[in-house]
């Protein structure tokens, strides 16, 4: 046993390997430092004005890409022929690039949209017919938290030829409000009265201020759009509350809002529809 | 009869001593309030908004037993527990956004003139459980409700609260309202253009106030106006208004401003109107 050991020792513990052993350690220790202070100037200078999601981009091809390079360094250290593992990795890389279009052009994609800046981690926004809150914008895809909490997850290169809606890209937004009322009732008492609405509601701005509009003559009603502007955060409140308010007021003031009307016609301009009354059993 | 209210509201922000298991109330503006000491240290307070027609009641008034519920769902309940201070201290303080003030009668500042204008301002109403050094805040409540605004472009403009009062060009004679300040707002047209005085955003977070006892100050406001769309300089004195004496300081302000503060304080309808 202890032949063996003294064996083993002699013959892997020489003075060259641990030369070499500690050429490699240090080599990953300077490296490792080198990768943290190139990512704290990144972050310091290219990255200072970019959003979160393009800091951390940033962060991740410095950190990746350090790496990658101590690697190569460490199997050169190894002895390892580097222009053929290069060689090897570029027919590598080819073939890997050919089979991973798709994810190549996500990539690429994702680049356009950090770029563009159309939205960021947090926004509120609509993808075709999906809309949630961004979760994270990473390299392939974007994942949006929907209202009801699931997680969608969206490939970069169909978001880029979609159109896209950013909610809460600007502090404050308008809320429309499409109302009918009966063709017997006073306009200007309706107009009056949903002004008031939007004045006493303290959740409602006075400016910009709500903006009201006759739009057509409907086939039940006057068709009316009332819109209020509001502070972003504040949607579902200012919802409940117009809405609310408006049912209030217009049953007070005796304001009828119509609804679809279906007449039976029996054949008859005279006759009604026959009934027949039944007794229960 | 006015000696009565002028004690009542001197007595408006002095500590009160809250007997245990006993329930209190006061109305100011619109706010109605109750507060109840527990004997475990328990502190109870309620608030609900009345009518405007609701009679102010300055001081806290002891309320029999069984007149409270806090089954009373009308009523907005908070319990804060432990301690067993048994004072309670109301302070008043600035709105906690900046106020867009606009004028009822729209004024105008001829070029080079300068120009002293009073408006008041409901203040906000904020508890303490004890006083002095071993004062902790417990609340804050608005005594008025006052509606929302935007100032400025669509973009990059504050949210503020809107505030539509007529100006006065000198102190009042009438009694103040208890829950109101009166700032003095001092403009100097420095443009060459007629100054067409339509709103006017004011960053109340730097404001302090302070009392003589019987109404609310706030420190004065020196805005010079150097042109449309530029940005007007305003400053903050450290004091309240020149022609108040015998003020004492009730309270400081939300954010300390620094000596100068450039703002773009007036702003025209057209750049709101640009939809």
């Amino acid at each position: 046993m202890e032949l063996f050991e003294n064996n083993f020792f002699s013959r892997y513990f020489t003075t060259a390997v641990l030369h070499e052993a500690l050429q490699i350690v240090l080599l990953v220790v300077l490296g490792f430092l080198l990768v943290r202070i190139v990512d704290f100037f990144v972050r310091r200078t290219i990255t200072r004005n970019a959003s979160e999601q393009a800091k951390a981009i940033f962060h991740k091809i410095v950190t990746y890409g350090g790496w990658a390079l101590i690697t190569l360094l460490v199997l050169s250290e190894l002895g390892l022929r580097l222009s053929a593992l290069l060689g090897a990795a570029g027919v590598v890389g080819i073939a890997v690039g050919i089979a991973s279009q798709k994810s190549l052009g996500n990539i690429i994609s994702g680049f356009f949209l950090m770029s563009d800046k159309t939205f960021e981690v947090g926004d509120v926004i609509s993808i075709g017919t999906k809309t949630g809150v961004v979760h994270s914008l990473d390299l392939l895809s974007i994942k949006l938290r929907t209202f009801d909490n699931t997680l969608i997850r969206i490939p970069n290169d169909s978001i880029i030829s979609t159109e896209i809606t950013n909610i809460t890209r600007f502090p404050i937004r308008r809320m429309d409000f499409k109302i009918q009322v009966a063709y017997k009732e006073s306009l200007l008492e309706v107009k009056q009265l949903l002004l008031n609405v939007a004045r006493t509601n303290p959740l409602c701005l006075d400016e910009p201020e709500p903006f009201f509009l006759y739009k057509e003559f409907g086939t039940s009603g006057i068709e009316i759009l009332f819109a209020v502007w509001f502070e972003k955060s504040d949607y579902v409140n200012v919802k409940n509350s117009v809405f609310e308010d408006i049912k209030h007021r217009f049953d007070r003031a005796g304001i009828e809002i119509p609804f679809q009307h279906i007449t039976l016609y029996a054949g008859s301009d005279t006759r009604p529809l026959p009934i027949r009354h039944f007794t229960a059993p | 009869m006015q000696i009565n209210v002028d004690r009542k509201r001197s007595n408006l922000w002095v500590p009160e001593k809250l007997k245990l298991k006993t329930w209190y109330y006061r109305c100011i503006g619109t706010l109605e309030l109750w507060v109840k000491k527990e004997e475990k240290g328990e502190l109870i307070i309620g608030w609900r908004r009345c009518a405007e027609e609701t009679e102010e009641v300055l001081e806290w008034v002891e309320l029999s037993a069984g007149k409270v519920k806090v089954s009373d769902s009308s009523i907005e309940w908070d319990w804060y527990a432990g301690g067993s201070i048994q004072e309670i201290t109301m302070l008043p303080a600035m709105p906690n956004r900046p106020l867009v003030l606009k004028p009822q009668i729209r004024r105008h500042i001829q070029p080079g003139c300068k120009t002293q204008l009073l408006f008041f301002i409901p203040v906000w109403l904020l508890f303490y459980s004890g006083h002095g050094d071993e004062q902790n805040k417990l609340c804050e409540l608005p005594s008025e409700v006052l509606s929302s605004t935007w100032f400025g472009e669509m973009q990059n403009g504050e949210l503020c609260y809107a505030l539509e009062r007529d100006l006065l060009e000198s102190r009042p004679a009438v009694a103040l309202s208890p829950h109101s300040a009166v700032c003095t707002l001092n403009i100097h047209n420095a443009s060459n253009s007629l100054l067409d005085f339509q709103r006017m955003a004011i960053h109340v977070e730097h404001l302090s106030l302070f009392s003589d006892g019987h109404s609310l100050y706030t420190n004065e406001v020196y805005v010079k106006f150097i042109g449309v769309d530029k940005i007007s300089q305003v400053k903050y004195s450290a004091r309240g208004p020149k022609w108040s004496s015998g003020l004492t300081k009730l309270k400081g302000p939300r954010e300390h401003p620094t000596k100068s503060l450039l703002k773009k304080s007036f702003y025209f309808i057209r750049s709101l109107t640009d939809m």
